[in-house]
């Protein structure tokens, strides 16, 4: 087969791949504090075959940052539903580990912590935030008041580089290295969330030129093998 | 397979599940004491391709990471117990508590029910119970020939007996708060019962602590709003038919997949 083929080929493989992502976001689009991912395609880099297969220049998955923007912060009325206004993230005690997220979704469980929707501990500058029996109430700097007692402070982060934070399930990112400094100036807004940052007109587009470049790589694929080759044997063969 | 499919089908179930709680709150739009829910969604795991920092030569690595995310699944639908409208009525026995106490009500099963519906009535014996016959607890009888039932703020009933110039009290309404209402388990019929999440409840009197007084003459309404919930139908509808459109595309692709040899 020549090497035309397998560029059209590989051309076909990163759109499968982005098929799976524009999937996941448009899945997504009702996950509160959710963060979609930006690809890219790149040109397959192959230092040791290009004097030999010239043609050979096809295309993969480059790497992927993490679309940062603010989802939209809608209103819900609840106590516990903190939504962080510009940059910053909360942070929390996962089982594996402290983890960062945009998901403000929080409640108290029944030993008074505030705990994310998993039950993972929300960190405050001094450990685990503890609620006493008073009513919650989580002041605009993001003090948290346990009746008329401060229960401490939300532990709000930024990165340099949130991009390159990496996903986990439940909204939560991990850090893998990337130094969190407090994010001092950060305000929060109780009584909203912060939605999924898909935009769902985005992705919709996005998906329609996937699916037509699709059809054009499979067209140019059918097209090398079922006529050009086949043609090719026929006239070849007849001398 | 393409994954895809997979993952545009979980969205599918999860908008589903959504419009599922939309129509429960809208079907309880006229419930008293009914308290609305909200579906929360959650992603999950991701596939990881390639590790962030993962060499790519003998002196590069990859400055980002490589990873497929594989949907999204409902994890929790939290209840919105904040007060729904108050509307006068004019039963003695309707109560609305004003605050964040709930009425207690002793089940058949034993068990104690919480309830935010003070739709209360007399049973045969006189005893003070729910609409759907439960006595509340702790237990308030008041004779047939009792007339004006006064339920004061702080849950004191009385009523004027034929023959006594005072009033006469029969037991006091106590309530009951929660350390995380939210964790309550509903169990039909405006009941709420306790779980390990919300806590042991803290019973009193009203007007003590953070309980809340009560209301004579008054219902309190469903918490639901109708433009909230019209609005969340449009989108999960709509995120319903975006998630189809990938289905649909992914399977276009398979079948170009499929139509490459002739």
């Amino acid at each position: 087969m020549p090497g035309a083929q397998y560029i059209a080929l590989s051309g076909m493989r990163t759109r499968l791949d982005e098929l799976d992502r524009l999937a996941n976001d448009i899945a997504n689009v009702g996950t509160a504090g959710y963060k979609s991912e930006r690809g890219s395609n790149l040109t397959a880099d192959r230092p040791a075959f290009t004097d030999v297969l010239q043609s050979a220049i096809d295309v993969t998955a480059g790497g992927r940052r993490l679309d940062v923007r603010s989802g939209a912060i809608d209103p819900t009325g609840r106590d516990l539903d903190i939504a962080i206004e510009g940059d910053g993230f909360f942070t929390v005690q996962t089982a594996a580990g402290v983890r960062y997220t945009r998901n403000g979704h929080f409640s108290r469980s029944a030993e008074g912590f505030l705990t994310t929707p998993d039950g993972s501990k929300v960190l405050g500058t001094n450990g685990p935030l503890q609620l006493g029996s008073g009513k919650t109430r989580v002041d605009e700097d993001g003090t948290v008041m346990s009746g008329d007692a401060a229960a401490g402070r939300l532990a709000i982060v930024r990165f340099a580089d949130a991009g390159s934070l990496v996903r986990e399930s439940g909204s939560i990112l991990r850090a893998d290295g990337l130094p969190p400094t407090p994010a001092s100036q950060a305000t929060v807004r109780v009584g909203s969330l912060e939605q999924s940052n898909v935009s769902v007109v985005e992705r919709v587009a996005e998906l329609t030129n996937a699916t037509r470049s699709f059809e054009a790589l499979q067209k140019s694929v059918s097209i090398l093998m079922n006529d050009v080759e086949v043609r090719a044997i026929e006239v070849l063969g007849r001398r | 397979m393409i994954r895809a499919l997979y993952t545009a089908a979980s969205g599918m179930n999860a908008q589903q599940a959504n419009i599922d709680n939309v129509a429960h709150n809208l079907a309880n739009v006229n419930t008293a004491g009914f308290k609305k829910s909200h579906m929360e969604f959650e992603d999950l795991v991701y596939q990881q391709t390639k590790l962030p920092g993962a060499p790519t030569s003998a002196t590069g690595e990859a400055p980002a990471g490589l990873d497929m995310g594989l949907g999204t699944r409902p994890v929790a639908t939290s209840r919105d117990f904040s007060a729904g409208n108050m509307r006068q009525t004019s039963g003695p026995l309707d109560i609305a508590v004003e605050g964040d106490g709930f009425l207690q009500v002793a089940l058949p099963s034993g068990i104690t029910g919480y309830t935010r519906s003070g739709s209360l009535h007399r049973d045969g014996q006189g005893q003070v119970v729910t609409g759907e016959g439960y006595p509340l607890e702790p237990q308030i009888s008041i004779p047939a020939n009792a007339t004006a039932i006064t339920i004061s703020k702080d849950g004191i009933v009385s009523a004027a007996m034929p023959g006594q110039s005072a009033a006469q009290q029969f037991g006091t309404i106590e309530l009951a708060t929660f350390q995380n209402p939210g964790g309550l388990k509903p169990m039909g019929g405006n009941l709420f019962t306790v779980t390990t999440a919300s806590g042991e409840p803290q019973t009193g009197a009203p007007g003590t602590d953070s309980r809340g007084s009560v209301a004579q003459g008054y219902l309190e309404d469903s918490n639901v709003s109708v433009v909230e919930e019209m609005v969340n139908m449009i989108l999960g509808q709509r995120a319903y038919e975006a998630n189809s459109k990938v289905i649909k595309a992914a399977d276009e692709m398979l079948q170009q997949v499929n139509s490459l040899v002739r």
